[in-house]
């Protein structure tokens, strides 16, 4: 037998159809067309760039024959039992000081420490600081003369 | 066409057992509570009588909508309570945009929807009073069938969160991995991030994963012969969601509303089954 659309079958339509319309607009304004979505829609965003601000960071112990070998879990110089008790890094300038906590836990080693730091879709470039030894004065006055020269 | 309109009939005009609107009841009651609660108590906030207010009729309405007595008006109240947190007051004093965060608004979208349905007819106070009615006036027992139309409203608000969430998704990025490294950092490692082949291959598996999982969910999960395997699977993205990063009730809310891609039949033949008297022991 061929069922009848009756007027509450025709309401519920109308109100399944709209309803699913204004599920889809929100995120279709935010994601599709990325226009801001108006206040009566919502959109859904997931992890984006949630972490993106963090960096991580490499550390090398330089040897006074020019090489360098890797300072495995550095983190346990620094108190951290492990790893996930690791300082955060949240910008390159942390790079620095974290370095300098390796320095006075390790004392008269020679350190680099490389940061790779997160951005909006990916990571930046690791600095080029594989060979600048952080526990030494003279390369810290010249990293700051750096910073103030124009 | 004949076939699409006859489908399209059976969702519209879909009369079924009430049982499972009425577990998602109870279940999204108490995930509201376990979300809003503490945050609501009317002395947090007596320097506000509106946000007071919102929070007296928050604890009266999950309440009734929970044990299930005056169950329509009880979950549209809640609906309301919710609404007025995202539209009216937006966010708290420790998070100034947590009732626009759309897990927040996830929750008062599938509580809209689940307002449209006959989910006080099982399970509930409502229920009682009717057998009650019914042995006292001598009239036959009420079903507990209704119009279940509603529920695919509610299939549809996850498939459209896990399709613009896939789509969000769809970015290098993820696909490979990196903003999974991110999150590892935030949340785990801090600087001393693994730069590990196998980690990094982790990470990038486990990116593409969770993107074509949540795309085959959108559809999928609208096909009942594909619950035995997409179910598990999903619950198990979402568990892992839960344990990995810090998604409060999103998960526990996701897995009740799968209870609505159920055919209500197979909901409530389950509860007879579990329900059922054991049979007598030989002995």
């Amino acid at each position: 037998m061929k069922r009848r659309l009756d007027g509450a079958l025709v309401l519920r339509t109308v109100l399944l159809v709209s309803l699913v319309a204004y599920m889809q607009a929100g995120s279709f304004l935010r994601l599709g067309l990325d226009i801001k979505e108006p206040w009566y829609t919502k959109s859904w965003r997931m992890y984006s760039n949630r972490g993106s601000d963090e960096c991580a960071l490499t550390v090398y112990q330089l040897h006074d024959d020019g090489s360098r070998t890797e300072l495995e879990r550095w983190w346990e110089h620094l108190g951290a039992e492990t790893v996930f008790l690791a300082p955060h890094a949240k910008a390159k300038g942390d790079r620095l000081k974290i370095g300098r906590r390796l320095c006075r836990a390790l004392p008269d080693t020679q350190l680099s420490v490389v940061a790779r730091c997160g951005k909006k879709g990916g990571f930046r470039k690791p600095t080029k600081t594989a060979d600048v030894d952080v526990c030494n004065p003279r390369h810290l006055i010249r990293d700051a003369i750096q910073k103030v020269r124009p | 066409m004949s076939w699409l309109r006859e489908r399209w009939l059976d969702i519209v005009a879909e009369e079924g057992s009430t049982r499972s609107m009425a577990l998602l009841r109870i279940l999204m009651a108490f995930t509201l509570w376990s979300r809003f609660a503490k945050e609501l108590m009317p002395f947090r906030s007596l320097e506000d009588p509106a946000f007071v207010a919102v929070g007296i009729v928050f604890y009266i309405a999950t309440t009734t909508m929970a044990v299930g007595f005056f169950t329509r008006t009880s979950m549209a109240a809640v609906t309301g309570v919710l609404a007025a947190l995202v539209w009216g007051f937006e966010g708290n004093g420790s998070d100034p945009s947590a009732y626009t965060h759309h897990h927040t608004t996830m929750h008062l979208l599938s509580m809209a929807w689940l307002a449209l349905t006959p989910a006080g007819k099982s399970l509930s106070i409502d229920r009682w009073l009717a057998l009650g009615r019914a042995e006292r006036h001598g009239g036959p027992i009420p079903l507990e069938v209704g119009a279940t139309w509603a529920r695919y409203l509610m299939g549809a608000q996850v498939a459209t969160l896990y399709l613009w969430s896939a789509i969000d998704k769809l970015q290098r990025n993820f696909l490979d991995g990196t903003s999974l490294q991110h999150l590892v950092m935030r949340y785990y490692t801090g600087a001393a991030l693994p730069d590990e082949t196998w980690f990094v291959a982790l990470c990038a598996f486990c990116g593409t994963a969770t993107v074509v999982l949540e795309l085959v969910l959108v559809v999928g999960l609208f096909i009942p012969r594909t619950h035995k395997v997409l179910m598990p699977l999903g619950i198990l993205m979402h568990a892992l969601f839960y344990v990995l990063i810090p998604v409060n009730t999103f998960t526990v809310l996701m897995i009740t509303l799968y209870l609505a891609y159920l055919p209500p039949q197979t909901v409530h033949d389950a509860i007879d089954r579990l329900l059922a008297p054991p049979t007598p022991s030989p002995t």
